[in-house]
């Protein structure tokens, strides 16, 4: 089953006459509770079309439909209430807030969305000690290791059960085998929560592990 | 919303190198102004007690009568009533009459004043301006002229002189001369006993009463009470009696008001500024909150928080510095201004300046810092509510 549609989708930066196609006229689609990778060298198109398909961009042409939803017809309010409720993002750098805790970090979508306090806590320990992070939940960011920061990355993702969960180069800081255990558990969330899974790399590594692949060269599928 | 105020307080313990800075510069301030303001209403009340402590009192009522039995009458009657209704009892009579003193060839114009010399030593504070001779009192129709009426009539203490109205011609003998300082009182005013004063005058007198109030915020009350039980006679407080001196404390507060609006004002551009270049430090965090899924809402909270829980610490603290510092002062005697305005006629009697806080100058800093700090946190907040989330995610 179709989730995601990205019809005839182009996206340019810049002005006239120094413009830069990020991505050209890109039709594809994605199927609900599988995994993607998307590869292609630095500069190809990956992150813009992630930003788009998580609505924090928004395309020159073309339309993106997910769940029979067009994001196009969609006020600011109105995408970033979209995004709280379906998207999970899993960044390149670790992208935690400084100023929370791991826990607090990882509770966020939930508080977002105006759970209950207790109701958040059984969430946000059941993630916690399923992902091997539970004694690191009083620490701040600064005091986790790269893998740990990336995990709880994860966690954020997907505590609030997204339907899209988009990781931008989420193994590019990490060492061989942390950057295996992110995959595998994103892979995981996959499989066990029927999550569509979109992962952008350049890491042969991680795309060879992946069924699903699409290569993006100067912002066109080849 | 706690979670919000929470992730507010931890951004500025996190930045607190930037933030001690505006705090302590804030405190400061505010410490300073409640002080000056303190300062300045000390001075407004020194000028004030000295204009009348002296002989008006806060409320002046004054009536006129055929004769000075009846004037004395009608006066005793409006003090009894005073007393009762108001539980004012530090009331002055006097009655008085516009004549011409004449010493040789010279004369003057003056009130003869009948005053009670008892009475008034408990209140007012002329008989300790006597520079030579005594105070005014029953015998041989004496009375009590200033140094400015003895230098223009060339009148000394022992001297007879003449007093001259319309229907009045009479002598009385020099029992003494005053100096307050201030001219406009000394060159007018001339004292004699009360029971002096129907073998001195003849005509028309006029009975005044001056009420000295032990709190001066009861002023427009009072007034009013008193204007219950008057009939012909006109009730006036200070401020209308003493239009100049009213002006001036107005003029005074004003001052001190536009100084500390200003003052915060130049603080509250730092404030701006310094959120400004936090804001865009944290540019990445509040990209991370939007991608997330944080509305506008959620971010414009966190920023206003900051600065209310920066300015309202700051305010706290200010406003509690400030009050010890007037505490210790007013402890320690008061500020003596003499060496800088005892020949300022305002200063005359007391240049001793006890600061004194009101409720209005002491919360006005503090209310106007926590307003421009909310002020100086609108624009940064709202241009990092309105940023794309895709401009700040560049980086990451």
């Amino acid at each position: 089953m179709v989730l995601i549609n990205l019809e005839n989708l182009t996206k340019n930066y810049g002005r006239e006459p120094d413009i830069t196609n990020a991505l050209e006229n890109i039709t594809l689609s994605f199927e609900k509770g599988k995994c993607y990778v998307i590869s292609g060298p630095s500069g190809s198109g990956k992150t813009t079309l992630l930003n788009l398909i998580g609505g924090l961009d928004r395309p020159v042409s073309g339309d993106i439909v997910i769940d029979n939803l067009r994001l196009s017809g969609f006020s600011e309010k109105e995408l970033t209430d979209f995004r709280r409720r379906n998207i999970g993002f899993v960044f390149q750098d670790d992208a935690l807030i400084p100023e929370l805790t791991v826990y607090e970090n990882i509770e966020l979508p939930l508080v977002l969305l105006g759970y209950k306090k207790k109701q958040r806590a059984v969430y946000t320990d059941n993630i916690l000690s399923s992902l091997g992070i539970q004694l690191k939940k009083k620490n701040y960011p600064d005091d986790l290791s790269g893998g740990e920061k990336q995990r709880a990355s994860v966690a954020r993702a997907v505590i609030h059960s997204p339907s899209i969960v988009l990781a931008d180069e989420p193994t590019s800081n990490l060492d061989r085998e942390s950057a295996d255990r992110v995959i595998m558990m994103l892979q995981k969330i996959s499989r066990e929560l029927g999550t569509t899974v979109i992962i952008s790399t350049h890491d042969s590594n991680v795309i060879s592990g992946f069924q699903n692949r699409i290569r993006l060269e100067y912002g066109k599928p080849v | 919303m706690l979670f919000w105020i929470k992730f507010a307080f931890r951004s500025l313990i996190r930045r607190y190198r930037k933030n001690i800075i505006i705090f302590t510069g804030f405190t400061f301030s505010i410490a300073v102004l409640i002080f000056l303001g303190a300062v300045m209403t000390g001075v407004n009340d020194t000028m004030i007690n000295n204009a009348l402590s002296l002989h008006t009192g806060y409320i002046v009522i004054e009536g006129s009568s055929g004769s000075c039995s009846k004037a004395l009458e009608n006066a005793d009657r409006l003090k009894q009533l005073i007393t009762e209704n108001t539980g004012e009892n530090k009331i002055l009579t006097r009655v008085s009459i516009p004549v011409i003193i004449m010493s040789g060839k010279n004369s003057v114009p003056v009130f003869l004043t009948g005053i009670n010399p008892e009475e008034e030593r408990k209140i007012t504070p002329i008989h300790s301006k006597i520079r030579e001779g005594k105070y005014a009192d029953s015998t041989d129709n004496s009375i009590l002229i200033s140094r400015s009426v003895s230098d223009r009539t060339g009148a000394g203490t022992g001297d007879t002189v003449k007093i001259f109205s319309p229907v009045l011609n009479k002598n009385a003998s020099v029992s003494g001369v005053y100096s307050t300082g201030i001219e406009s009182f000394d060159s007018a005013m001339v004292f004699t006993d009360m029971r002096n004063i129907s073998s001195l005058t003849e005509g028309e007198l006029f009975y005044q009463l001056s009420v000295f109030l032990e709190n001066s915020d009861m002023l427009e009350k009072t007034v009013n009470d008193i204007k219950k039980y008057t009939d012909s006679e006109s009730v006036r407080g200070w401020d209308e009696k003493l239009p100049d001196i009213y002006q001036l404390v107005r003029l005074n507060r004003l001052a001190m008001y536009i100084m500390i609006f200003l003052v915060i004002l130049i603080i509250g551009f730092s404030v701006a500024n310094t959120l400004v270049s936090s804001v865009i430090e944290r540019k990445k965090t509040f990209s991370i909150l939007k991608a997330v899924g944080s509305g506008g809402r959620e971010i414009v909270f966190v920023i206003f928080s900051e600065s209310l829980i920066l300015t309202a610490a700051s305010g706290f603290a200010g406003t509690a510095s400030g009050i010890l510092i007037v505490c210790i002062t007013t402890l320690l005697g008061g500020i003596d201004l003499s060496p800088y305005i005892s020949f300022n006629p305002n200063f005359a009697i007391n240049s001793i300046i006890i600061p004194r806080l009101t409720p209005g100058m002491t919360l006005f800093p503090a209310v106007m810092a926590l307003a421009s700090g909310t002020a100086a946190t609108l624009l940064p907040a709202l241009r990092t509510a309105k940023q794309k989330v895709v401009s700040g995610m560049r980086n990451i």
